[in-house]
């Protein structure tokens, strides 16, 4: 907690315990916190309350809005509360609850895929109903409603909790889902049964209780207790919103949200979520694994990683013209480091060396989606390198024609040079490439494997100045030297050849 | 001159031409022709008492009177109406207030405040004008329900009348109170009914009830202090600031003082809404000859009950019991809304049962977990028993969803299904168990189909 904001405390009783709780807090949150499990289903801390579900209901003896079974989501701490979490009518009133969800529920939980992460199924399991009391016909509702490109909705399972309508009319502002008719026809919908739209709709998918709103990019692929999840930064934009990737027989098969009070709260967008397929080696782009150098044929071959990167410093060396060294803004800090302790050997008056700036995408959103489409900009230029934007490589491009040497390096710049400047850049002398796929610049002389942001470890800062641990989530091939490590290579080489060439001088 | 024969009006139903022996109040000028428009209410004396105390009386003097006098609100619920002004924030609070009246009379059997609209709409506007006095609320929003089109009409014919004469408006016959009242019109929905829901559809949103606490008193109308009444209980007002507390505990008993408005329906023979003193028994309502007249072809009393549907059935043999709030409540039924519906021995109470069921199985909002599925439940529950495919486990099922519906839901209406289930099988066991006997399917509850079955397993294997 950043704030300094005076917490009064008082003193409540919990299952007979004396507790010094926080005045005014919300009782389902404390004893959430204090390790008692309340179950729940519509109750969403990052969204307003609703207490239609009723399953987190408690017993109050005590001082409370009303004396028994409370809603523990609706309830505020006040002076004098005796609540107890685990009594006979608490227990009656959770089961019942259950009873009547699971009666017209389908429970097709053997080809559901929220089985193994779904409330109603944990709860049920909780409080072992194993037999129906239910004589009657299950109500029968759509199955499979398409909610646009990316939801699948599934009438049937679902139990109205109402999270997802809450999330659009109050978190992105734009109601899109509501719940039709009323009493046991309700239904959950959008108006007039258009498709859902916008960049956030993944969330709906993370805050539904059970399987009804389903990913349609992870419809059937796994099940969730197969998944090895790694906690992670998005570098989709400078927002850097906390993440889980996870991961199954190295693919990533889904990304979701981490909950960071200070960045993304309990949010992120569709874009960080489902454009992982990058990642996945060689869905999108050709990845290039090995170091390969132009041979004497004319085509790129393979070569060690460390001969490789001779031959680069060797080639920065000796090149007569403008040096062109752009890393990529996703970048860690650490590489940053690396990358400019190499390239200070180099001759500086004719070296333009520093990070891409890409431009305002104009995609921010002023939710969570900034302008900038990378995730480390504002940590590169902070440590001192130079931000080098469209504008100015164009205009070092355009006067160098033919003569200047690029080195382009890092993760990112595939996707982010706009293609006027890659055009340019095919123009230039020699181009040395460092990357993650070689589609952008098949004409490179010297061609070197770069990690992708989910095989590093580093920090990214975001946008607000919050410096940001993103962690492996995938391995990454043997054959890939780690950024940072070719960059001392480099500078090792460079000095190298530095110190060969004061040598020869002096002679 | 009694509204049956008023020829002004073609909504005769369903007031009656016949002398009570006893003092009226509310219905005095209904039975007055044209009583619904301005001129002729104001000649009747409507608006005296108003203008008398916006001269002599404190707010706070009107608030004490009704206070005193034990008026017990007349939508249901039957809360001390004075008492329920004064949780009202105090007048140095600078936030705005309202009232909300509540004119959607959709519980079924209920039709009194339907009388006092259509008829005497001019008292409805003078209780709402004391009370907001008596509040000191900037305005006032009747809701009236969807289905009251022609009231809804001699409704805003008389708010508009009464604007113009200054009654409504700024500086009320200058006295220096501002008050404006508006009507809104629902879209049939009973849910809308509860005070919390009434307030969202006041507001322009679905009818959902929100959870309480905040009280509309601390959080109501556009998130104001707010009071919510019922018609009746407005109407009450002017007389009992004209006439006094004590002239009003005069009548009726003394927890539930004053006249009611008593609704008859079913099988009697003169189906009406009569003005009665409370603590009159439930037998002479039925088979007084001034307001029921006696059971319909003179067979047998089965059940009735005593205040709109969810107030249960109850049986021939509590017929002596008194017409009031607490006497109902021994009983485990309730006054309601003083609704009698009455069912003689061709009826069979189960159908009867699911018929009211399934109003709130239709009516449920959906919200609440208990609510929504517990009344579809209960409904098919019933109809299974009603075609004669009861269960052996049936009764014991329903008494136990009716006990999971009752006081865990966000508004009452779950209670609302349960109780009149629970009372069926209390005083009415035999019919059902009769029903079950009968039935060709009924298995034991050892049988019952494991959850992953749709159905019983004959079925599944289909």
């Amino acid at each position: 907690m950043s704030e300094a904001k005076e917490i009064q405390m008082t003193k409540i009783l919990v299952d007979g315990v004396e507790r010094q709780a926080p005045l005014g807090a919300r009782l389902i949150d404390y004893l959430q916190e204090i390790g008692k499990v309340i179950p729940h289903f519509c109750y969403h801390p990052g969204l307003p309350v609703d207490a239609s579900c009723r399953q987190c209901q408690v017993e109050s003896q005590g001082k409370s809005s009303k004396p028994g079974l409370i809603a523990s989501c609706r309830e505020m701490i006040v002076e004098g509360m005796d609540i107890l979490t685990q009594s006979e009518p608490v227990d009656v009133a959770r089961a019942g609850v259950i009873e009547f969800l699971l009666k017209n529920h389908p429970l097709d939980c053997p080809i559901c895929d929220k089985a193994g992460e779904c409330s109603l199924q944990d709860n049920a399991y909780e409080t072992g109903q194993d037999q129906s009391r239910s004589h009657e016909e299950r109500h029968h509702f759509p199955k499979r409603k398409d909610l646009g490109e990316k939801i699948l909705l599934d009438n049937e399972r679902c139990i109205l909790c109402r999270r997802c309508v809450r999330f659009f009319d109050h978190v992105t502002g734009e109601s899109q889902l509501k719940v039709f008719d009323r009493g046991d026809r309700s239904i959950l919908g959008t108006f007039f049964d258009e498709p859902l739209h916008g960049n956030y709709q993944g969330n709906i998918v993370d805050l539904c209780p059970v399987g009804a709103l389903t990913l349609k990019q992870f419809r059937f692929k796994s099940r969730p207790w197969f998944l090895h999840p790694t906690n992670t930064i998005c570098g989709s934009c400078s927002k850097g919103c906390n993440t889980i990737v996870e991961v199954r027989d190295d693919k990533i098969l889904r990304i979701r949200p981490r909950y960071n009070e200070a960045v993304n709260g309990y949010w992120m967008c569709d874009e960080g979520r489902l454009d992982f397929d990058t990642f996945n080696r060689g869905i999108e782009e050709r990845r290039i694994e090995e170091a390969m150098v132009l041979g004497e044929d004319g085509n790129l071959q393979r070569s060690k990683t460390s001969d490789a990167v001779d031959a680069l410093a060797s080639a920065l060396r000796s090149a007569k013209g403008r040096h062109i060294l752009l890393l990529s803004p996703w970048a860690t800090l650490e590489e940053g480091e690396a990358f400019h302790r190499a390239v200070s050997s180099l001759d500086q008056n004719q070296m333009l060396a520093g990070f891409y700036q890409p431009r305002p995408s104009g995609k921010g959103d002023g939710l969570l989606r900034t302008d900038e489409d990378a995730p480390n900009c504002r940590g590169l230029r902070e440590m001192g390198l130079t931000a080098i934007d469209e504008a100015s490589l164009s205009k070092v491009l355009d006067e160098n024609l033919g003569s200047a040497s690029v080195f382009l390096t890092g993760f990112g710049l595939n996707r982010l040079l706009p293609d006027a400047i890659k055009l340019r850049i095919k123009g230039a002398g020699q181009v040395f490439f460092h990357g993650f796929g070689l589609t952008s610049f098949p004409f490179a002389r010297i061609a070197l494997p770069a990690l992708s942001p989910m095989e590093k470890t580093g920090y990214w800062v975001n946008e607000d100045g919050r410096k940001q641990y993103i962690r492996p989530a995938l391995r990454a091939p043997k054959t890939i030297m780690e950024d940072v490590e070719l960059y001392s290579l480099l500078h090792r080489s460079l000095s190298h050849q530095k110190d060969l060439a004061g040598e020869g001088a002096e002679r | 001159m009694s509204p049956a024969k008023k020829a002004s009006n073609n909504y005769s139903w369903p007031t009656r031409d016949k002398q009570p022996g006893h003092e009226t109040y509310l219905f005095n000028r209904v039975a007055e022709k044209d009583s619904h428009l301005l001129d002729a209410a104001r000649k009747l004396g409507a608006y005296r008492v108003l203008e008398e105390s916006l001269e002599k009386r404190k707010p706070e003097e009107v608030t004490g009177l009704v206070k005193d006098s034990g008026l017990r609100g007349r939508g249901g619920a039957g809360f001390p109406c004075g008492f329920k002004w004064t949780f009202m924030p105090k007048p140095e609070d600078p936030r705005p207030r309202y009232l909300a009246v509540n004119a959607d009379e959709s519980e079924p059997g209920t039709c009194k405040d339907r009388v006092l609209i259509r008829e005497d709409p001019h008292l409805l506007i003078e209780g709402i004008l004391l009370a907001c006095y008596a509040m000191q609320c900037r305005g006032a929003y009747i809701f009236i329900r969807g289905e009251y089109k022609n009231e809804a009409m001699v409704l805003q014919k008389a708010l508009q009348d009464a604007y113009e004469a200054g009654l409504i408006g700024k500086d009320i016959l200058g006295s220096g109170f501002d008050c404006d009242v508006q009507l809104t019109r629902g879209a049939g929905a009973y849910i809308c009914g509860e005070e919390t829901a009434l307030m969202e559809a006041i507001e322009g949103k679905r009818g959902h009830p929100r959870p309480k606490p905040p009280f509309p008193a601390g959080f109501g109308l556009w998130g104001q202090p707010t009071t919510v009444n019922n018609i009746e209980t407005l109407c009450n007002v002017p007389f009992i600031v004209d006439k006094g507390p004590d002239w009003f505990k005069s009548m009726g008993t003394e927890k539930s003082a004053g006249n009611v408005l008593a609704g008859i329906s079913g099988h009697v023979k003169t189906p009406g809404v009569f003005e009665v003193p409370l603590g009159i028994t439930m037998r002479e309502l039925i088979y007084g000859e001034a307001y029921g007249g006696g059971i319909l072809d003179d067979k047998e009393l089965l059940a009735y009950l005593p205040g709109g549907s969810s107030s249960g059935f109850l049986p021939a043999d509590t017929l002596d019991t008194p017409l009031t709030h607490d006497d109902l409540k021994d009983q485990g039924s309730m006054l309601g809304t003083a609704s009698v519906i009455v069912l003689n021995e061709t009826a069979d109470i189960i159908q009867a049962t699911r018929i009211i069921t399934e109003f709130y199985m239709d009516e449920s909002c959906g919200q609440c977990s208990q609510c929504r599925e517990g009344t579809s439940w209960l409904s098919e529950i019933l109809l299974r028993l009603e075609q004669g495919r009861g269960r052996a486990d049936d009764i014991d099922t329903m008494l136990d969803l009716c006990v999971q519906m009752k006081g865990k839901t966000i508004c009452v209406l779950s209670d609302a299904a349960a109780w009149p289930i629970e009372l069926a099988i209390k005083h009415f066991r035999p019919a059902f168990e009769k029903a079950i006997a009968s039935s060709a399917t009924a298995v034991s509850s050892t049988a019952s189909p494991a959850v992953g079955s749709t159905e019983g397993s004959e079925e599944a294997v289909r």
